[in-house]
């Protein structure tokens, strides 16, 4: 079953492409991750799964409907937590748990109560009175206590302290390990996406670069690192066909490739040093950077990004 | 050496400053600025390029005064609130100075001086066009621009950035600070309009200015400048001193526990305390300070001063019924006016805006009855009565109670107007939820220019007419076709009511008939009770002096209908949910 399908969407700001015929399948019941700078169009792509944009072009179902159309339904049966402090902070802890508990019909009232008590939040402190961890943790609360089938979260512990990012991180696995449930999220920290998700998308300047099962990401990358056999080798340009990226320190060169060529002629002139495991740190570089060469390879004349 | 050497530096530095000061002022609001300005010209080529043609007559001298308040006011208005470092967020405690501007190293004094110099001769620039717009006669005869006026407005103009910049120890810390602001300008202008500004001190007296106008300007300069320094070092807030009664009624109403209630209770709840009870008793107290003060002050009580007045709080009552909207204590990205707790709530549109349009009556009747009810009562006290008295008198057929009569027709206006003043603000409602700017600017600027453009023509044909008797033909003409007029209205907003029918129901999520049709029940119940009331109440002989018109002295059931079902919102109100989508789904 999908929880998440999006096909062909486009979205435009103005003279910005924000996205750009995003196609994507989230499979329910895994942790999905997405990638990506900022600014590439990860937000822009969450909102549309909540229905707060309309696709200027293409179709978007969350948990098999429209979530524009059929917007009571979808959102009955999910949960949002953005980056910004979305809650107003007028309000005391137990007034947003009071006013959740009528807006959505399968509010969890000891959920919410027994989650207040895990993160130590004082049921009668203002908003505005908590640490921004503890107003994640507010929100976080406001997100999950109705259990919903999908937990959407942008970038939810950007600029969190160590111990509110482990609980937000405690939440999703719970979510995901006691109900099955599903969960999309943004983040930039990559250790963290690693540490939880199924699968990841890469989303670069409104693209959709690639989708990542997690558990095949060391079988399907590898990084290698190459040094040339004599210093008249020109190094401008990768000698792999299908690398993904190039990058140079200290006389060693370093690629990641995805399904090693067996055309072997290149090692005529450079000699396989080392090969590696991937990092996500690594494989997310690489598929970024390889992208913005491609773009600066076909605006301008052959430059390739080196740092050495 | 050393010292002299520090000394130039440090007055290089500041004429650097300075200038950047002054440049960065003008790349913030020079286009605007030029923009108003050829706006502010073509006002001054218009009243002097029919200054030939017109005669210095009531309607010509009415004329200016439109061409001045649709060209040279905006200028003016801009000049006075506009050019300042603020970033436009007037929410909270925070200082507005752009905290760009704040970790600067540019001396605080020269923040200061910099956008004061700028309001000041900008608005002494507005005031001169305005000037210009005045014919010979209406400048001999009165309609002074004097320094003290300049004066006024500047400082106006320091005090209001003063508010803005300054950092407050509570949220309705700002509001507070404007609603005094506003009292005192009123004020202020008032007493320089009608005073005959006689100053105590010689040297003031050379100069024509009032000392107390001089005092407002003086402690308006070093509150901007304390308020920039305090900004500087509490930039998102001073820390508020403990609790104290006013916080406790700041936060009264707010606990109710965690046990939820009905969904429809919680969004009342939601909507009334995002404003805060603070804020709605602080504007009461507004409008119960003017509207006392303007009926107890027998003087200006009938006088065009104080109609003006009237009609400023009556705006001020409209504004604040889709107040709620425009304050959010959270607002959400995108230029969403909806809090992202609702945006992506399983809420119906039509709920949520059913609800935002309940908030909105209710808070412009409570605030409608509010300034109504003390005039109404003054009407027959204070030394009132005769005023009151003689125009009941003048309504009254011979041998009818004037008493009853008076006071029927007393109740049937205050129907009339708490139906306009609701409709107006109800049927406003749809552009505060649909919260695109550039639709309000432009709704607004189109209005403002044909309803203006439509004024102005007509008081100039009236201005060149010779004839006295032709105007009162016309004016009888017109009178005559009211009915026609009101009833090709009704027909307009009949005609409206389709494509706001097909909008409601095509609106993004299930259409519902049962709300649709629950609103053209309410609307026609509404028209009915309100027409029911007139009709009942409205006397049904009206002698009038002015017009032989029948519908005036004896009006017919059907036009007072129409009159009531025109000014009861039925399209606007049909779109409220597809504007409400229209902000969430943008």
């Amino acid at each position: 079953m999908t929880a998440v399908s999006i096909q062909g969407l486009s979205q435009r700001f103005g003279a910005t492409d924000a996205l750009r015929d995003v196609s994507l399948e989230i499979p329910a019941g895994c942790v999905f991750g997405l990638l990506g700078l900022n600014g590439a169009g990860k937000t822009t792509l969450l909102r549309h799964m909540l229905g707060l944009h309309r696709p200027r072009s293409g179709t978007v179902r969350v948990l098999g409907e429209d979530p524009i159309r059929d917007r009571e339904t979808v959102m009955r049966n999910v949960g949002y937590l953005s980056e910004e402090d979305s809650l107003p902070t007028w309000m005391r802890v137990s007034d947003v748990l009071r006013f959740c508990g009528s807006i959505y019909p399968s509010w969890d009232t000891r959920y919410a109560r027994e989650l207040s008590d895990w993160f130590e939040l004082s049921i009668d402190a203002k908003l505005k009175t908590l640490s921004k961890g503890g107003r994640a943790r507010v929100g976080l609360i406001a997100a999950i206590a109705h259990r919903p089938e999908l937990l959407i979260l942008d970038e939810p512990s950007s600029g969190l302290d160590p111990i509110a990012r482990g609980d937000i991180l405690e939440a999703i696995i719970r979510t995901v390990s006691l109900d099955g449930r599903t969960v999309v999220f943004s983040s930039h920290l990559l250790e963290e996406v690693n540490r939880v998700c199924d699968r990841v998308a890469v989303v670069h300047e409104g693209k959709l670069l690639r989708q990542i099962d997690m558990s095949q990401v060391g079988s399907s990358f590898q990084e290698w690192v190459l040094r040339p056999r004599s210093s008249e080798v020109d190094t401008t340009f990768c000698p792999l066909a299908d690398a993904l990226d190039w990058r140079g320190i200290d006389g060693e060169w370093s690629t990641v490739v995805e399904s090693p060529t067996e055309d072997d002629s290149w090692e005529v002139q450079w000699e396989k040093i080392e090969q590696r495991d991937i990092t996500l740190d690594r494989l997310f570089v690489a598929l970024v950077g390889k992208t913005r060469i491609e773009s600066e390879r076909s605006s301008m004349a052959p430059t390739v990004e080196v740092s050495a | 050496m050393k010292e002299n050497l520090l000394t130039a530096g440090s007055r290089q530095r500041t004429w650097s400053d300075f200038a950047g000061l002054l440049q960065l002022m003008w790349g913030r609001f020079g286009t605007l600025i030029v923009r108003l300005l050829i706006i502010a010209v073509a006002g001054v080529g218009l009243t002097w390029a029919t200054r030939g043609v017109l005669d210095e007559g009531q309607m010509s001298r009415i004329a200016t005064m439109w061409v001045i308040a649709l060209t040279q006011v905006p200028l003016t208005l801009v000049c006075m609130f506009g050019l300042d470092w603020s970033t436009g967020d007037l929410d909270g405690r925070s200082s507005a100075v752009d905290p760009f501007l704040i970790r600067s190293p540019i001396s605080s004094r020269l923040l200061v001086v910099v956008p004061l110099l700028c309001k000041s001769t900008s608005v002494a620039l507005a005031l001169a066009l305005i000037f210009c717009c005045l014919s010979p006669a209406a400048r001999s005869s009165g309609m002074k621009i004097s320094v003290v006026v300049w004066m006024t407005l500047t400082s106006i103009a320091i005090w209001t950035s003063a508010i803005v910049w300054r950092p407050y120890r509570r949220e309705w810390g700002r509001l507070a600070s404007v609603l005094i602001l506003g009292i005192t300008g009123y004020g202020l202008i008032f007493f320089v309009l009608t005073t005959d500004r006689d100053p105590t001190w010689s040297w003031l007296r050379l100069a024509g200015i009032p000392l107390p106008v001089l005092a407002v300007l003086v402690v308006g300069l070093w509150t901007a400048l304390d308020s920039m320094r305090l900004a500087r070092t509490n930039h998102r807030g001073r820390e508020a001193d403990g609790r104290s009664w006013l916080t406790a009624i700041d936060g009264w109403g707010v606990n109710h526990g965690d046990v939820p209630r009905t969904l429809r209770t919680e969004l009342r709840w939601f909507d009334r305390m995002r404003v805060g009870p603070l804020a709605h008793l602080l504007l009461i107290l507004f409008a119960t300070v003017l509207s006392i003060a303007l009926v107890t002050t027998k003087q200006v009580t009938f006088s065009l001063v104080a109609y003006s007045a009237l009609a400023i709080t009556m705006a001020h009552a409209i504004a604040f019924g889709g107040w709620a909207d425009l304050r959010s204590g959270t607002m959400a990205s995108n230029r969403r006016r909806t809090p992202n707790l609702l945006a992506v709530s399983p809420i119906s549109m039509h709920i949520l805006s059913y609800e935002k349009a309940i908030g909105c009556v209710i808070r412009t009747t409570l605030i409608a009855i509010w300034i109504g009810l003390p005039i109404m009562i003054s009407a027959l006290l204070f030394g009132h009565q005769q005023f009151w008295w003689a125009w009941a008198s003048k309504i009254t057929v011979e041998g009818s109670d004037v008493t009853s009569t008076g006071l029927r027709a007393t109740i049937v206006i205050g129907l009339l107007t708490y139906l306009a003043i609701v409709g107006t603000t109800l049927g406003n409602l749809w552009t505060n939820l649909l919260a695109n700017d550039r639709l309000v600017t432009a709704v607004t600027i189109a209005m403002s220019f044909i309803m203006g453009g439509f004024l102005i023509w007509g008081l100039f044909w009236i201005s060149w007419q010779s004839e006295w008797q032709d105007l009162l033909d016309m004016r009888d003409r017109w009178l005559m076709r009211v009915p026609t007029i009101i009833g090709v209205l009704a027909i307009i907003k009949l005609a409206c009511v389709g494509p706001a029918t097909w909008l409601a129901a095509r609106q993004p999520g299930r259409a519902s008939d049962t709300w649709i049709a629950g609103t053209f029940s309410l609307w026609a119940v509404v028209v009915i009770v309100a027409a029911g009331l007139a009709v009942s109440m409205l006397p049904a002989m009206v002698p009038c002096s002015i017009t032989s018109a029948s519908w005036l002295t004896s009006p017919p059931q059907w036009l007072i209908v129409c009159s009531i079902a025109v000014l009861t919102p039925l399209s606007r109100v049909l779109i409220l949910p597809w504007a409400m989508a229209g902000d969430i789904h943008r």
